[in-house]
């Protein structure tokens, strides 16, 4: 074989795979695009379109493994077996027979989640308010992601990897609610300057504007203190500041306990072996205390 | 007229006020860029006792025109913020007064507690800290009991006291002291209902003092958080506003931890549970009974008090068993009894006089001469209620006192 003859093989190997790989990747993001211009509303007909196109796109891929496979046999006639080639790339496509299958399952898992998370966005888009879409995404992260926090860890750094997973979880928990009580607190601010808007109206219409421009201040002013006085006795109020202040203490622990697992390697005391000590002195400044109460009754 | 001309009159304000403008930014340079007169506790002290963290401060009158008292007088702060909103600034200064009255004064400074706190409970704060202070003092002074005074909180841990240990003290005088909590008057009664003092113990060892100073500011954001500033940027020409405003900064944001065991104790046997009131809180061996508090009560609060509200204060002299209390209300908030000159020049000399009337002075004077020693003229019309009748206002309106005060212009949480 000249190196001309090896030049038309490598040539032709790389076209074919070329040819093939463009097709994979523009088919690929056909069906990205189909899914975000129909996404969430068409989620069940892009999970087939997905499930159509990943089949296309295995077939495409073994036509990429069968082209570099002619180009092998070619490349044979100068030492390499064509029924050994044939065998291996039959070997490959089951395979990748086998492995679509497990894909699909696990796509399938995922697209049910996207469905999910589609109807968080559906929340979004229809007349639903602010606290409906975030207790819907609070809801979709207990029942569905926050499972993939739980996974149970494995070897040598398993308990280091559980502790920061139990970090990246309670600082999840920890955003949903503190977004919840940003989102309250910001409603007194929006009710008031549209209650300032149409009793400003009022006040044009009725040709009584105040001389006084701080006059606008205080109406403005007053109207937020009443707002957040009301909103300030709700339950639902004081019930997302309680989950919130309770979630940021478990966000500091489970960071906490991170930072103790990096101190380890330095020679300081942590916060844990710090407390065991403060527990110690504390109990022991108690005893001696009684003890010397016990000694002396007058002191 | 349309939104147009509403826009232009807007504008036109605007071109009219250039020039003042001008000046206004000229005046603010000035003030912001030169030395400002912003210390607090200036007041000389010295401290004669400490355990732990905990120190006592003793102020000496040298009044030399008054009668020396023959019974001390320990002030006693809450955990929260700290003492030296006593003693704000000359002139403007609780300590300073009763100095200027002839009374010796000892105030209990709690200091900042660390992590090494965080196991401490009341009864560590009232039977140590507190009671090996008042033993202190006794002995020093030579006095089989003292006058004791509480702040807020303070005044609780005083309230426990009295009632642990009614042969040390001889008067009890209660400042904005929070005793009955089985109510929905302030926001924070609200609030603590939901808060899980379990989890703040057991995440942050203390209860963290900017974390407490973010819930204060959330019980009126558009007060505290939005008008207390635009006040500032209006008078920022204004040295004395300026110096005022930053003193009480100052003041607000020096906020220790509170050890996160009396923290959770606070909370749940007194926000959640009530107990003191109803004689079943257990401060370590002991059952308080507040029907051991038989020395006179003098109890203060503040009709416009956000933080302890009327509701959670007055009920404390119906429930004690001394047969000498008095309820005292005045028209301020929870801070303006102690910051505003108004208030101070009302609240301080009711005190002096009504601790003199329980403690001639020391054999060197009739009671007589030693209240009228007492500027019985800066004594406010006295006492406004007797036991068991709700006071009356003490003064015209919240806000209305001295014209260059923070205090009085930032109504909400002063």
């Amino acid at each position: 074989m000249t190196k001309n003859q090896e030049s038309t093989f490598f040539s032709n190997a790389v076209q074919g795979w070329t040819q093939a790989t463009g097709e994979f990747w523009r088919s690929f993001s056909e069906t990205l695009r189909g899914a975000s211009e129909n996404f969430p509303k068409h989620a069940e007909s892009m999970q087939q379109n997905v499930a159509q196109t990943m089949t296309a796109n295995w077939d495409i891929f073994r036509k990429i493994m069968e082209n570099l496979g002619d180009g092998m046999q070619k490349k044979n006639e100068s030492g390499f077996d064509p029924a050994d080639m044939s065998a291996q790339l039959e070997a490959v496509g089951r395979f990748m027979q086998v492995f679509q299958k497990q894909t699909d399952f696990i796509q399938k898992r995922f697209m049910e989640n996207t469905e999910k998370l589609g109807e968080v966005f559906e929340v979004m888009d229809s007349a639903g308010t602010g606290s409906d879409l975030l207790h819907a995404w609070q809801e979709i992260y207990e029942k569905e992601i926050r499972k993939i926090f739980h996974i149970p860890q494995v070897g040598l750094g398993r308990e280091y990897q559980e502790r920061m997973m139990a970090a990246l979880d309670r600082f999840s928990l920890f955003h949903g609610n503190a977004i919840e009580l940003l989102h309250f607190l910001y409603i007194p601010m929006e009710q008031s300057f549209l209650q300032m808007q149409k009793d400003l109206e009022k006040m044009v219409a009725e040709g009584r504007i105040p001389d006084d421009q701080e006059e606008y201040y205080r109406l403005w002013l007053q109207k937020l203190e009443s707002h957040y006085m009301e909103l300030f006795r709700s339950p639902e109020y004081t019930s997302v500041l309680g989950k919130t202040l309770a979630a940021m203490g478990e966000f500091k622990s489970a960071k906490d306990a991170i930072i103790e697992d990096s101190l380890q390697s330095f020679p300081i005391p942590t916060r844990s072996e710090m407390d065991e000590l403060y527990k110690e002195i504390y109990a022991l400044k108690r005893r001696i205390r009684e003890l010397e109460k016990a000694r002396h009754p007058q002191a | 007229m349309d939104m147009g001309k509403l826009t232009d009159k807007f504008l036109t304000d605007l071109e009219n006020n250039t020039e003042k403008t001008q000046a206004y930014l000229k005046d603010a340079c000035d003030v912001l860029l030169s030395a400002l007169d912003d210390n607090i506790a200036s007041t000389p002290y010295e401290i004669v006792w400490q355990e732990d963290r905990v120190r006592l401060k003793f102020y000496r009158s040298t009044a030399k025109d008054k009668a020396p008292r023959k019974t001390p007088i320990l002030v006693v702060y809450a955990l929260i913020n700290r003492e030296t909103m006593l003693d704000l600034q000359p002139g403007r200064s609780v300590v300073e007064k009763f100095l200027a009255d002839g009374m010796d004064v000892y105030m209990l400074d709690w200091g900042y507690p660390t992590q090494k706190d965080k196991f401490l409970t009341i009864d560590d704060h009232v039977n140590v800290y507190l009671d090996d202070a008042v033993d202190f003092i006794r002995e020093r002074e030579k006095a089989p009991c003292l006058n004791l005074m509480g702040i807020c909180m303070g005044g609780t841990f005083c309230t426990i006291y009295a009632a642990i240990h009614p042969e040390k003290v001889k008067n009890l005088v209660l400042t904005v002291t929070p005793t009955s909590f089985d109510h929905d008057k302030g926001l924070l009664h609200v609030w603590m209902r939901d808060l899980d003092a379990d989890s703040i113990l057991k995440n942050y060892g203390n209860m963290p003092g900017d974390l407490m100073n973010f819930g204060f500011l959330l019980l009126n954001p558009a007060r505290l958080m939005i008008d207390k500033y635009r006040s500032f940027l209006q008078n920022l020409g204004d040295k004395a506003f300026v110096e005022n405003f930053v003193r009480m900064e100052r003041w607000i944001y020096d906020s220790p931890d509170v050890p996160g065991e009396t923290f959770r104790q606070f909370i749940e046997d007194l926000y959640k549970k009530n107990l003191l009131i109803q004689n079943k809180m257990q401060v370590g061996p002991h059952l308080v009974n507040l029907q051991n508090v038989t020395m006179p009560v003098l109890n203060i609060y503040a009709r416009f008090d956000h933080l302890v509200p009327p509701a959670a204060s007055e009920q404390i002299t119906s429930r004690v068993a001394s047969k000498d209390t008095k309820d005292l209300c005045l028209d301020t908030g929870h801070i303006g009894i102690y910051v505003s000159s108004k208030y101070q020049n009302e609240f301080v000399p009711t005190i002096s006089r009504w601790l003199l009337e329980r403690d001639a002075p020391a054999e060197t004077a009739s009671l007589t001469e030693a209240l009228e020693q007492s500027r019985p003229e800066e004594v406010t019309e006295g006492i406004r209620k007797e036991k068991k009748s709700h006071a009356s206002p003490a003064g015209k309106g919240r806000g209305a006192s001295d014209k260059k005060s923070y205090a009085a212009k930032s109504p909400g949480k002063i």
